[in-house]
């Protein structure tokens, strides 16, 4: 009974062992990192990839800070006003005129991601990554 | 055969009489259940069979290493398009 006991425990750490090290070991320490596990791309892909993320991250990030500048006016109006006035209109269109430069920037570096990628496998990125980019933006 | 008449009669007048105590069902199912083996009782004495546990840590081995490396690859999935989406924080 004891031994039984031992064993099934000793199974259930060796399985638990075995799910944790898998997934730290397979975990990508970037993105290109899974991108290039994914796709099955080589070192010289993955440093031109990586190259373009540097780029992409050094040209999106104004855009956070103009979305929270943005937002925080938005909310700002929101809470003072009593109804929509006009000041709150050209608040709301200049959170949507950011979220629209963000995307078009993110759509371009998706394409120069894709043009990095082997033909066959353009195509499956693309649907693989708009869909869920455009959810994410709200269902638009 | 003729039956015994003295016999026939003591028969007659017998009548069974007992009772059965308070909560007597219930007592008898649980002595059952006691009995019963549980599944992990069960599956610790299945365990102590050699063969059956070697089978046993090989297919929670080979699960283990399939869950993380499907939790590992959708982690990696989400960081990627977190990292594609600026503004994923703004619309959240």
């Amino acid at each position: 009974m004891k031994r039984g006991l031992l064993t099934l425990l000793g199974i259930v750490v060796l399985g638990a062992a075995a799910y944790l090290a898998t997934s730290r070991w397979m975990s990508p320490s970037t993105p290109s990192g899974w991108l290039c596990r994914e796709y099955g791309l080589g070192p010289e892909c993955e440093g031109r990839l990586r190259e373009l993320e540097r780029d992409y991250g050094s040209r999106c990030g104004p855009y956070c800070a103009s979305m929270c500048e943005a937002n925080g006016r938005l909310k700002k109006l929101v809470i003072d006003s009593s109804g929509v006035t006009p000041e709150l209109r050209a608040a709301i269109a200049e959170t949507d005129r950011i979220r629209t430069e963000a995307r078009i920037s993110m759509l371009e570096h998706i394409y120069s991601v894709a043009s990095q990628l082997p033909p066959e496998k353009r195509r499956d990125y693309l649907l693989r990554v708009l869909p869920r980019l455009t959810d994410s933006c709200g269902n638009r | 055969m003729t039956p015994d008449p003295q016999l026939s009669s003591l028969l007659q007048d017998w009548a069974y009489n007992a009772e059965t105590p308070a909560g007597f069902r219930r007592e008898v199912w649980s002595r059952i259940e006691a009995r019963r083996p549980q599944f992990l009782q069960h599956l610790i004495s299945l365990m102590a069979h050699p063969r059956i546990a070697a089978a046993t840590a090989a297919v929670v081995l080979m699960t283990g290493v399939l869950a993380g490396s499907l939790q590992a690859r959708s982690a990696g999935e989400t960081l990627y398009l977190r990292s594609l989406d600026p503004l994923a924080a703004h619309d959240r």
